[in-house]
């Protein structure tokens, strides 16, 4: 018996030796986040200067945060994008994160509903300046004059190209950069010669998917808008009209290659099988790495704003904003914890940039740093352009009834018509049900 | 350790409980005085109590908490909480095109799924012979029945694949055809995802069918086989009418599991292409997590248990009437 006890004792202290010390005394933070899952590649990085892409630099401001200092610890919760489904069911069980990332027009949902901590008093106690924040940026996360998140960037769609194959057409500068067309008659040509000398389509996009270029394609219309002066969706209209015609002109051409979801578009581009492709600014820092890559298809990458071919530049945008889901009445010492790593996120909002997303920062956008990331240059009229999805209630259903109706357009169960009247139908049975 | 015996181990325990004697005195002292029928009735409802409370807390009430919730503005969140009486099914039944459409697909699904028990059927067939290492095919023809629904989904996404990132695409590429947009068409999705249901669930049907057939007395068949019945003659007038349990079993099941097919949808499709794969538990979902509107998620959820239900009963008196269940 007595060898027992002894044997349980030892036991005892083994365990609290195994236990470090400071994560005893830490405050616990829970980071619920997406862009993916990749601790078997950066779980132990804690140089920055070592990560690369969304999640590799995410993780790694996370460890380093964590070996930084002593007093705070921060659990990385990943969760598949956009995270949404995660944080109503945590919210529904009372469990929500300290901290997590949410597209930034979603926090009227959430804030209309308190859900969300009010930053607006407290952040400068925290050392955050919320007058750097760039005015676009800043939009994201204000809700009724009160600022409920502080944005990660402004991201949005951009036209990368494969400028050997433009060469290859002949669509190039004399300084090798590819001879960009403006307006539907230019962009027209460009895609008849690229596709007459390679063979290939000019354009690459993913078409189950199309909402966000066709939003881009009505707001580069005179007066063309999503939403009416009262609130309400407004998709059935002439420029809407007019931009889903386009897309299915330019699949019946030919010019895009059509029936390919995600990750299927991204292969085709990267494999060298069309001019270019449509994708955001988080792919910039990616293929460009694969440019690098000796075996790779893309040999000379360039990325620029997306096409305009109507009478003004737009181009769809969002932007990935920290939200403090502790409501109105957070625990005290939770808080300050989550706001002492906010403020971390928020200083190395230069490291994230390197992503290819735009930074939020008003420092940060004009430190030389940033302006000579790789390729920035190129897509620098795209903060100007940035058109944000409307900011109501139907915006929760926006993009997934667009995508499914566009769809039936482009793959022939619909006639564009009947795809847009459906959309408002279904857009406005949203809107009104109370 | 030579004092140590499992019969002495087993005299410990049983003396162990004696701790619980005064806990159980007055239930004995009631068992007692009860009539020797009610005795042995009683003591079964207490063995079954423990369970049907749990089965009613997690069961039954959510059951009633969905009739309720149905009746309500109500978010996932638990924020906006309002009665709205039947205004959630006015919408459902007039106007929501997207449940309307999510409707049919669902019954398309469960058309085209339950062919399933008939395949299922012939493996099992196939599989009732007294051939050596039978057990191995029968243990391969079962095996995706076992795995997770995530990984059957995302093992024929690839396999099915619109562009040349597909195996059969990527194959078709070889010989210059293709590609064929097995996920970006309508109704080739739809096949698709019936597919690969019928991959991941045949083994569970095989798997009855076969428990059914080592059922059937081989007896029977020798005495057929006197009469000069022929192969076709004995699965006539024996195999079948000796799977008719195990028939209905699986017909009541399987229309069941096709209304609640998810899985396969969430992974695969998404409900694409256009809401082509959408079907009612998807629409559920999108409804409930997506949208935050779990009230109106959950009436969608009370047609679903409506329509299940007369869809059971009309099987069951079906089944009753050939015999089965008596």
């Amino acid at each position: 018996m007595y060898r027992l006890k002894a044997l349980l004792v030892v036991a005892m202290l083994l365990v609290l030796v195994a236990t470090p010390i400071a994560a005893q005394d830490a405050v616990e933070v829970d980071f619920m986040r997406f862009f993916g899952e990749c601790a078997d590649e950066f779980g132990e990085t804690t140089d920055l200067s070592e990560a690369y892409g969304e999640c590799g630099i995410i993780q790694t401001l996370a460890n380093s945060f964590n070996a930084s200092q002593d007093e705070i610890h921060v659990n990385t919760i990943v969760v598949d994008w956009p995270g949404v489904t995660e944080l109503n069911a945590n919210l529904a069980a009372g469990t929500p994160p300290d901290i997590m990332v949410l597209h930034g027009r979603r926090i009227p949902n959430y804030a209309s509903r308190g859900l969300l901590t009010p930053l607006s008093d407290i952040l400068a106690g925290a050392g955050i300046d919320a007058d750097d924040l760039t005015e676009s940026a800043r939009g994201f996360v204000e809700w009724q004059g009160e600022l409920y998140g502080i944005p990660l960037d402004l991201h949005g769609h951009l036209w990368h190209i494969n400028v050997g194959l433009w060469a290859e057409a002949g669509l190039v500068n004399d300084d090798g950069t590819p001879d960009i067309p403006y307006g539907m008659d230019e962009f027209l040509s460009h895609a008849e010669t690229f596709k007459e000398a390679t063979g290939l389509p000019f354009l690459g996009m993913w078409t189950n998917g199309l909402s966000r270029n066709w939003m881009a394609l009505v707001y580069q219309q005179e007066g063309g808008t999503v939403e009416g002066e009262d609130g309400m969706p407004n998709v059935n209209n002439e420029a809407g009209l007019n931009a889903l015609n386009f897309l299915m002109m330019l699949r019946d051409e030919g010019h895009i290659t059509d029936n390919v979801d995600y990750g299927a578009s991204q292969e085709i581009f990267l494999k060298g099988e069309n001019g270019g492709h449509i994708n955001g600014t988080w792919v910039v820092n990616f293929y460009d790495n694969q440019v690098a890559d000796p075996e790779g298809a893309l040999k000379n990458y360039y990325v620029h704003n997306f096409p305009t071919v109507y009478d003004q530049p737009a181009a769809w945008a969002g932007s990935h904003a920290w939200i403090i889901p502790q409501g109105d009445d957070p625990d005290p010492a939770t808080l300050e914890a989550t706001l002492t790593f906010l403020d971390y996120l928020n200083d190395n909002n230069i490291e994230w940039a390197r992503t290819g997303h735009s930074a939020v920062n008003t420092s940060v956008v004009n430190s030389d740093v940033y302006n000579e990331y790789p390729h920035r240059q190129e897509y620098a009229e795209f903060v100007p352009s940035a058109v944000i999805p409307p900011r109501e209630n139907w915006s929760t259903a926006f993009e997934s009834v667009m995508d499914e109706e566009l769809s039936a357009a482009m793959i022939g169960e619909k006639t564009p018509e009947q795809a847009l009247i459906d959309a408002q139908t279904r857009l406005e049975d949203f809107a009104l049900f109370e | 350790m030579s004092g140590i015996s499992l019969g002495g181990l087993v005299e410990g325990a049983l003396n162990s409980l004696e701790i619980f004697d005064p806990v159980v005195a007055p239930y004995r002292g009631f068992h007692e005085k009860l009539p020797p029928k009610m005795q042995q009735t009683f003591t079964a409802f207490m063995f079954i109590l423990p369970f049907g409370i749990l089965y009613a807390i997690f069961t039954i009430l959510p059951i009633f908490q969905t009739f309720y919730i149905s009746l309500h503005k109500w978010e996932i969140m638990g924020t906006n909480i309002r009665y709205i009486g039947l205004r959630n099914f006015e919408r459902l039944i007039t106007r929501d095109t997207q449940f309307h459409q999510a409707f049919e697909q669902t019954i398309l699904f469960v058309a085209l799924t339950i062919p399933i028990i008939f395949v299922g059927l012939f493996f099992a067939l196939m599989l009732n012979r007294p051939v050596r290492g039978i057990g191995i095919f029968r243990t391969i023809f079962y095996l995706p029945n076992i795995m997770a629904v995530t990984v059957i989904g995302l093992i024929w996404a690839r396999v099915f694949a619109s562009s040349g990132r597909g195996l059969i695409n990527a194959f078709l590429e070889n010989f210059n055809a293709g590609p064929i947009p097995f996920l970006d068409q309508g109704n080739l999705a739809t096949l698709v995802v019936s597919f690969t249901t019928l991959w991941w669930t045949v083994g569970f049907s095989m798997l009855i069918f076969l428990a059914g057939l080592q059922d059937i007395s081989q007896a029977l068949y020798d005495a057929a086989k006197v009469d000069g019945a022929n192969r076709w003659q004995q699965f006539r007038h024996i195999t079948i009418p000796g799977l008719r349990r195990p028939f209905a079993f699986l017909c009541i099941l399987q229309v069941i599991a096709s209304f609640q097919i998810f899985g396969q949808v969430d992974v695969m499709t998404g409900g694409g292409p256009a809401g082509n794969t959408r079907t009612i538990v998807y629409n559920i979902f999108e409804t409930s997590f997506l949208y935050f509107q779990v009230g109106y998620g959950t009436a969608m959820a009370v047609i679903m248990f409506a329509v299940l239900l007369v869809i059971s009963l009309l099987q069951l008196a079906l089944f009753r009437d050939q015999g089965v269940g008596n």
